[in-house]
C-alpha cells in the first residue's frame, strides 16, 4: 500500500516535470535537436547550391572550350581564305575565264 | 659490337645524330634516315646503333644507307641491351661538338640542325637545348604542337616537357657519363636533369623541329598501361635529381601519365604569417550569407595545423561586429588588426599588414577566399623556402567551380591562364596539372618570404586598385626570382575580377612601367597568338 502511494507520487511529479519541460521549451523556441536539424538543412541546401553552380559551371566551361575552338577555326578559315585569294588573283591574271569562276567561289 | 663504318671523315662534325634502332617497319625507319639525309645543314654525322633487331630488314636497310654516305656510321650489337646501351653505344662512337638524341621512328625537319646551330652562335654557352615539337599521328598528319616555355626547372621536375628535340654539347655528356642503367624508357628524362644541372646555359628554340610518332605502344600515345616501367624511371630520376640538388623532397607519380608530384619537406618551425585585408564585406555565396573575412580565417585554419600569426587589415567602414568576429575565428592563434586609414588603395593595405607581420613566411590573402586542399602552408610553403623562388601562387576557382587563376601570362596586358575554362582542364599540354614557372601569381594567396618582399620594395603604392600582384611579379622578374604556380593547392576565389585589357589608370600605369616585359612572357612562346589566355596558336604561316 505504501509503495503505491509513493509510485503514483512520482508519476503525478514526473508528469508535473514533463508538463514544466513542455513550458519551458515553448517560451524558449526550437529544441537543440531541432536547432541541429535547421543547421543540417542550411549545410544540405549549401550542397545543393553549390552542386547547381558547379552544373552551370560545367556549362560555362564548355562554352569557353567552344568559343577557343572557334577562334582557332576562324584563324584557320582566315589563312584559308587568303591562299584561296591569293591563287585566285593568280588564276585571274592568267585566265580571265577561270579568274570569274574563282571570284565567285571566293566572294562568298 | 662492331662498328660499320664507310670513308670516316679526320675532322669533327658540328653535330652527332644518335639513333639507337630496335625493329621499327621499314616505311619509319627509311622515313627517319631520310629526314636526317634532308637536312640544310650539312656538317654532322649520323651514328645508328641496331639493338639486334630480329627483323631481316632492319640491317640491310641501315647498311644500305651507310654505303651511300659517308657521314653515316651503323653499330651492330650482336646481344639486344636495351636502349640505354644502345644510346650509350652510339655516344662512344659520336665525335660531333654537338648530340642530337633522334628515335628511330621519328623524323626532324629540314632546317632542324641549321636552327641549332644559330643558336649555339647566338648563344656561345649553350650547353643543352631543346625545341618545340608535334606529333605524327597515325594517320601520318602532324598534330598537336607543343609550343614549350623557355626553361621551366621546376616544370621539368614535374614532366619531361623538354623530351625532343634535344641537343646537348658532347663534352656535357661525356662529364655527366651518357645514359644511366636503370632508366629505360626514361633515359632522356633522366639525362636532360642531370645534364641541366651541370649546362652553363640551357636554350628554347621555339620552332618545330621534331616530329613524334604516336603509335599504340609509345610513350607519345599518353597510355599509362603501355610502359608503366617508363613512368616508374622518370620518378626514380627526378627523385634523384632532386637528391643531387638538395632539395629535400618527397616525389611521386603525379595524377595524369608522364607527370610527377614532389613535396618538398618543410622547416616545422617555419613562422608563417597570414595577411588579410577587409572591408567586413558579406556576400550570398552559394545560397548562403557568408561574412567574407570571418570565413576566409576559418577555411584557413581548417585546411592547416601549423601555428599562424593573422594580420587582418581593417578598412575604417569595418563595423565593430566584423572586428569582434574576426578575434573570434581565430581563436587561439595570434592575431593583430591594423586599421587602415581611409585613402588606402589596395596595394597599401598588403604593404601596412606586412609591415605588421612578424612571421619569415608572408601568406597574403584576399578575404573572399575559401580553402579547399588540406596541410596547404606546407605545399607553398615548400616553394617558398627555395633561396631562388620570390613567390608562389595556386590554382583558384570560381563558385562554380570554373578556373579562375592558373598564373599570370604577360602576353601584351596580364591575363591569368585558362580563366573560365572548366575546372578539370588540363590546359596545353598539362600546364594546369603541373606546379610550374609562370609569369606573376595572384595576390588572392601568394607566399612570399619576408626578406624577398622588402627587398623589392613590396607591392606598390602607385597601383591602387589593380595589378599590384602582377607589378610584383615583373618586380621579382628583374631581380632573377621564380614566380611558381602550383595546382595543388587549390582555393575558391569569390572576388570581382579584373578585366586585363580595360583602359584603367592602373593599367596605364603597368603598361608605362612595364610595357616591354609585358610582352616578353618566358613561360609563353611567340607561336602562340598574343593576348589570350587560352593558348591559342598563332596564324597558320
Amino acid at each position: 500500500m505504501m509503495r503505491s502511494m509513493a509510485e503514483n507520487d512520482v508519476s503525478e511529479e514526473l508528469v508535473e516535470l514533463r508538463s514544466e519541460v513542455e513550458h519551458l521549451r515553448a517560451l524558449v523556441g526550437p529544441s537543440e535537436d531541432d536547432y541541429r536539424k535547421l543547421q543540417l538543412d542550411l549545410l544540405g541546401a549549401r550542397d545543393v547550391a553549390i552542386a547547381a553552380e558547379a552544373e552551370a559551371g560545367v556549362q560555362r566551361g564548355r562554352n569557353q572550350l567552344l568559343e577557343t575552338e572557334l577562334a582557332r577555326a576562324q584563324r584557320d578559315f582566315q589563312w584559308f581564305r587568303e591562299r584561296v585569294l591569293v591563287r585566285a588573283k593568280a588564276f585571274r591574271d592568267r585566265s580571265p575565264a577561270i579568274g570569274r569562276a574563282a571570284g565567285r567561289l571566293t566572294s562568298r | 659490337m662492331s662498328v660499320v663504318e664507310s670513308r670516316r671523315r679526320t675532322s669533327s662534325p658540328r653535330f652527332s645524330i644518335v639513333t639507337p634502332v630496335y625493329d621499327p617497319p621499314a616505311d619509319v625507319l627509311r622515313e627517319m634516315v631520310e629526314s636526317v639525309l634532308a637536312q640544310s645543314f650539312a656538317d654532322w654525322e649520323f651514328v645508328l646503333i641496331d639493338d639486334c633487331s630480329p627483323s631481316d630488314h632492319v640491317l640491310p636497310i641501315l647498311r644500305g644507307y651507310a654505303a651511300t654516305d659517308e657521314r653515316i656510321t651503323v653499330v651492330e650489337r650482336t646481344s639486344n641491351g636495351g636502349i640505354v646501351a644502345a644510346s650509350n653505344d652510339g655516344l662512344a662512337v659520336a665525335r660531333g661538338e654537338f648530340v642530337g638524341l633522334l628515335d628511330h621512328d621519328d623524323t626532324l625537319v629540314v632546317d632542324a640542325l641549321r636552327l641549332v646551330d644559330m643558336y649555339a652562335n647566338q648563344y656561345p654557352e649553350m650547353d643543352y637545348c631543346y625545341s618545340d615539337e608535334d606529333l605524327i599521328d597515325l594517320t601520318g598528319k602532324y598534330v598537336g604542337p607543343f609550343y614549350k616555355p623557355d626553361w621551366s626547372p621546376e616544370r621539368l621536375r614535374a614532366q619531361n616537357y623538354c623530351t625532343h628535340f634535344s641537343v646537348f654539347r658532347a663534352s656535357l655528356i661525356e662529364q655527366i657519363g651518357g645514359f644511366r642503367p636503370g632508366f629505360d624508357g626514361s633515359q632522356d628524362y633522366d639525362i636532360i636533369l642531370r645534364a641541366s644541372e651541370q649546362a652553363r646555359e640551357v636554350v628554347h628554340i621555339p620552332f618545330v623541329l621534331y616530329h613524334w610518332r604516336q603509335i599504340a605502344t609509345s610513350v607519345a600515345s599518353g597510355d599509362l598501361s603501355v610502359k608503366p616501367y617508363a613512368y616508374d624511371a622518370g620518378r626514380k630520376a627526378v627523385e634523384q635529381h632532386c637528391a643531387r640538388l638538395g632539395l629535400d623532397a618527397d616525389v611521386t607519380l603525379g595524377d595524369f601519365p608522364g607527370n610527377y608530384r614532389t613535396r618538398r619537406r618543410t622547416p616545422v618551425d617555419a613562422r608563417i604569417s597570414v595577411v588579410i585585408s577587409t572591408a567586413g564585406e558579406s556576400a550570398r555565396v552559394w545560397g548562403v550569407e557568408r561574412l567574407h573575412v570571418v570565413e576566409t580565417i576559418r577555411s584557413v585554419l581548417a585546411h592547416s595545423s601549423r601555428p599562424l600569426e593573422f594580420v587582418v587589415v581593417v578598412e575604417p567602414v569595418t563595423s565593430d561586429h566584423v572586428r569582434a568576429s574576426i578575434e573570434r575565428a581565430v581563436g587561439d592563434h595570434d592575431v593583430r588588426i591594423v586599421e587602415a586609414p581611409a585613402d588606402a588603395g589596395r596595394s597599401e593595405l598588403v604593404n601596412l599588414g606586412v609591415v605588421t607581420a612578424t612571421g619569415d613566411f608572408l601568406l597574403l590573402m584576399h578575404d573572399d577566399i575559401e580553402v579547399v586542399t588540406d596541410e596547404f602552408v606546407d605545399e607553398l610553403l615548400g616553394y617558398a623556402v627555395d633561396p631562388s623562388v620570390g613567390a608562389v601562387g595556386c590554382l583558384a576557382y570560381f563558385a562554380d567551380g570554373r578556373i579562375r587563376h592558373g598564373g599570370y601570362v604577360h602576353n601584351g596586358n596580364p591575363h591569368e591562364i585558362m580563366q573560365g575554362f572548366a575546372g578539370d582542364t588540363p590546359g596545353h599540354r598539362g600546364m594546369m596539372t603541373v606546379a610550374r614557372e609562370t609569369a606573376s601569381v595572384s595576390a588572392a594567396c601568394m607566399m612570399v618570404r619576408r626578406e624577398v618582399f622588402f627587398d623589392v620594395g613590396g607591392f606598390s603604392r602607385s597601383l591602387h586598385d589593380d595589378f599590384g600582384d602582377v607589378d610584383f611579379g615583373l618586380k621579382l622578374r628583374s631581380r632573377d626570382l621564380t614566380r611558381i604556380w602550383t595546382p595543388h593547392v587549390a582555393v575558391y576565389d569569390f572576388g570581382v575580377v579584373v578585366d586585363p585589357v580595360a583602359p584603367t589608370a592602373d593599367r596605364e600605369l603597368l603598361q608605362r612601367r612595364w610595357g616591354h616585359q609585358l610582352q616578353q612572357d618566358p613561360y609563353f612562346s611567340p607561336n602562340l597568338q598574343p593576348d589570350r589566355h587560352d593558348w591559342v596558336e598563332k596564324g597558320l604561316r
